[in-house]
C-alpha cells in the first residue's frame, strides 16, 4: 500500500491488561480519509487495540506511526494530541460546566500552562460546534443534556482537538436507535470533510453501512480486512461470532447486512 | 446561576479582613477595631506590643495553616476524584503528627526546625500505606475514605498510648494535637509561610490540567496531559502542604474536606480560581474557628480544630449519607 495513503500503521504490537496479554505481534494499517470499523466478538481486543493506539494503554511492545514519521509512543503525548482525537467509551463530564466550556477543553493540546484561549481557539471551538450541530446548546449546561445531545458535544469536543484522525469507542452504545444514526451520519458527514475515523462499532449492520472497511478481529488477532462487500459474509459470521446468519443486500444502502437464522428452523430440521 | 467569580473573590476577601480585624481586636485585653490599624502602622501605638507580638503572627498563621489546609483538600478530591477526601479523613495528618510526638515526647529541647521534616516523612508515610492498603478501591470513594479513617484511627490510638506512657509532656502535646494556634510567634511563621509561598503558585500551575483531569483519565490522556505525572505531582504538593500546617499546629481538622466543596458550588470546576479561593475559605474558616475558641467562653482558650470539627464533622456525615451509593 502507498505509504501516502496510509493514517496510521502498527507494527508487531502488543498490548496487555496488567498481565495479560491482549493483543500479540498485531500488524494493520489504517487508510487515510476513510471510515475504518473494528469488529469482532466480545473480548477480542478491538477496544483494547484503540486504547494502544490511543496511548491510553502503553503496548508492551511494537510499534504505531500516524502518517509516516510521527511515532505515538516516542513523540510528546501533547503533539499526538494534535494528530489523534479519541471518544472513550465512558465519558465524564464535571457537573455545572456549559457546553461551550466542555468543546473548549478540546483545544487543551494548543494551550499554555494556564489554558487560557486565544481569537483562534474560539473559531475553532465554534466551528467544532456548529460541525457537530450544538451550538444553539452552547450555553446549556451539560447535566441538563440529553444522551444523544451529550454524545454530539462530547463529538464537538473532539472536533475542537482539529486533527486528522478520530477515534471512537462503541461512540453509539448508550444511543436509542433514533440517536445511534443520527451519530453516524454526523461521522459521515465529518469523514466526506477529510476526516480519518476509526470506529470500534458492536452493530454489525451499522458497520457494513458506515465503514469503507472493516477490521474483523478475534481473541486478539486481525482474521480479515476489507471492504463489507469483501469480508463480511456467512461464514465469517458463523467462524468469528459464532452466528448464524444469512447475509443479504441492504436495499437502502446497498451493502451487506446480517439477519439472525431463526432458531425454530433448526429445531424442526432436527426433529 | 452562580454569581460572577469577581464578586465572589471580594466578599471572600472582606469575610477574611473582617475575621482577621475582629480577631485582633478581640482577647484579654479589647482593642477596638480602629486602634488595630493604628497599632499596625506605628509603633508608638499603645497596642503595638500586644497586636504586633501577640495576635498578629497567630492570625496569620492561623491564616496560612487554613489556606494549606483547604489547597491541599482540593488537589486530593481532584486527583484521586473522591469528594469525602481530605487530608485528615485519609489519615495523612493523623500520620504526620504521629511522626512529630515522639519529636515533643523524648526529645522536649529539639529546635522547632527539627518538626516539619518529621511532619513531612510522617505525612507522605501516611499516604503510602493508604495507597498501598486501597489500591483496589481508588473508584469506591467512600470505602477508600474508610481505609483512610481506619489508618487515621490507629495513628490516633499509637500517638494516645505514647502520650499515656510519658504524662510528663501530655500538656503541650495535647494542645499542640487539638490544632491550637495557641502561643504561636513569629518563630513558628518560617515552618508555614515558605512552603505556601512555593506550593501554592506550584499548584496553580497545575491548575488548568487538574481541570482536564475532571474528564477522566482516558479523555485527559488523549488531549496530551500525562496523567500518572499529574496525579503523584499534585499528590506531593498536597501532602506537603498538610504536613507542613501540622508541623505547626497539628491536625485541624475538616478545613481540608469542607472548603473546597464550599467553593467548588460558588465557582464551578475551574482550578485556577478554585486555588486561591480555597486558600481565602481554608483561611477564614481556621481564623474564625480560633476566634470563636477564644471568645465563647473567656478566658478559656478551646483549641481551634475542636471547633472546626464541630462545623465540620457534621458537613461531613451529611457528604457520607448523599454519596452512599458510590
Amino acid at each position: 500500500m502507498d505509504i501516502q495513503q496510509t493514517a496510521i500503521s502498527i507494527d508487531n504490537l502488543d498490548v496487555r491488561y496488567a498481565t495479560k496479554k491482549i493483543i500479540s505481534n498485531l500488524e494493520l494499517s489504517i487508510k487515510k480519509g476513510k471510515i475504518t470499523a473494528l469488529i469482532g466478538p466480545n473480548g477480542c481486543g478491538k477496544s483494547t487495540l484503540l486504547k494502544g493506539i490511543s496511548r491510553l494503554l502503553k503496548p508492551s511492545a511494537g510499534s504505531i506511526h500516524l502518517g509516516s514519521d510521527i511515532d505515538v509512543l516516542k513523540c510528546p503525548t501533547k503533539e499526538i494530541a494534535k494528530r489523534l482525537a479519541m471518544l472513550p467509551q465512558v465519558t465524564q463530564s464535571p457537573q455545572g460546566i456549559t457546553v461551550k466550556t466542555l468543546v473548549a477543553f478540546g483545544r487543551a493540546p494548543y494551550l499554555n500552562q494556564f489554558g487560557m484561549l486565544k481569537d483562534a481557539d474560539h473559531r475553532q471551538i465554534e466551528l467544532a460546534m456548529s460541525q457537530a450541530g450544538v451550538s444553539e446548546l452552547a450555553d446549556d449546561y451539560i447535566d441538563q443534556l440529553s444522551g444523544g445531545q451529550l454524545q454530539r458535544v462530547w463529538i464537538a469536543l473532539i472536533l475542537a482537538q482539529d486533527t486528522d484522525i478520530l477515534l471512537l469507542d462503541e461512540p453509539t452504545t448508550y444511543l436509542d436507535i433514533c440517536h445511534q444514526y443520527e451519530l453516524l451520519n454526523l461521522l459521515s458527514d465529518l469523514n466526506l470533510r477529510g476526516k480519518t475515523i476509526v470506529i470500534v462499532m458492536h452493530d454489525l449492520n451499522q458497520a457494513c453501512r458506515y465503514a469503507h472497511e472493516l477490521v474483523i478481529m478475534q481473541r486478539g488477532e486481525i482474521i480479515d480486512i476489507g471492504t463489507p462487500d469483501k469480508v463480511f459474509t456467512e461464514k465469517m459470521l458463523r467462524d468469528v461470532f459464532s452466528f448464524e446468519a444469512i447475509v443479504i443486500n441492504d436495499p437502502e444502502a446497498n451493502t451487506p447486512m446480517s439477519i439472525a437464522r431463526c432458531q425454530k428452523k433448526t429445531d424442526s430440521r432436527a426433529a | 446561576m452562580r454569581a460572577h467569580p469577581a464578586i465572589t473573590f471580594i466578599c471572600l476577601i472582606f469575610l477574611l479582613l473582617f475575621f482577621s480585624v475582629w480577631h485582633i481586636s478581640a482577647g484579654a485585653i479589647y482593642i477596638a477595631p480602629l486602634d488595630v490599624f493604628k497599632a499596625l502602622q506605628s509603633h508608638d501605638s499603645e497596642h503595638n506590643f500586644i497586636v504586633n507580638n501577640f495576635r498578629l503572627p497567630r492570625l496569620l498563621i492561623s491564616g496560612l495553616v487554613g489556606a494549606a489546609l483547604a489547597i491541599s483538600g482540593l488537589l486530593i478530591q481532584g486527583v484521586i476524584r473522591n469528594p469525602l477526601a481530605s487530608p485528615d479523613v485519609l489519615g495523612v495528618t493523623s500520620g504526620a503528627s504521629l511522626a512529630v510526638i515522639p519529636l515533643a515526647v523524648f526529645w522536649p529541647d529539639a529546635p522547632i526546625s527539627y518538626i516539619p521534616p518529621a511532619a513531612l516523612i510522617g505525612g507522605f508515610g501516611a499516604t503510602a500505606l493508604l495507597l498501598f492498603l486501597a489500591r483496589h478501591l481508588l473508584q469506591r470513594p467512600a470505602a477508600f475514605a474508610l481505609v483512610g479513617i481506619a489508618l487515621a484511627a490507629i495513628f490516633g490510638a499509637a500517638i494516645d498510648y505514647l502520650l499515656s506512657v510519658n504524662p510528663l509532656e501530655i500538656n503541650t502535646a495535647m494542645l499542640w494535637l487539638t490544632g491550637s494556634v495557641w502561643g504561636r510567634n513569629w518563630n513558628h511563621l518560617p515552618l508555614i509561610a515558605p512552603w505556601l509561598a512555593v506550593l501554592m503558585p506550584l499548584a496553580m500551575l497545575l491548575a488548568y490540567r487538574l481541570d482536564l483531569l475532571g474528564l477522566g483519565d482516558d479523555t485527559a490522556t488523549s488531549l496530551g496531559t500525562r496523567v500518572k505525572k499529574l496525579r503523584l505531582l499534585s499528590i506531593v504538593v498536597a501532602i506537603s502542604l498538610a504536613s507542613a500546617a501540622v508541623s505547626v499546629c497539628g491536625s485541624i481538622g475538616f478545613v481540608g474536606l469542607v472548603s473546597p466543596h464550599l467553593v467548588r458550588s460558588l465557582l464551578g470546576h475551574k482550578h485556577l480560581l478554585l486555588i486561591p479561593a480555597t486558600a481565602l475559605t481554608g483561611a477564614i474558616l481556621v481564623i474564625s474557628a480560633d476566634l470563636f475558641a477564644r471568645i465563647l467562653m473567656p478566658p478559656i482558650e478551646l483549641p481551634a480544630g475542636i471547633l472546626t470539627a464541630f462545623i465540620g464533622a457534621p458537613y461531613f456525615i451529611f457528604l457520607l449519607c448523599r454519596y452512599k451509593n458510590w
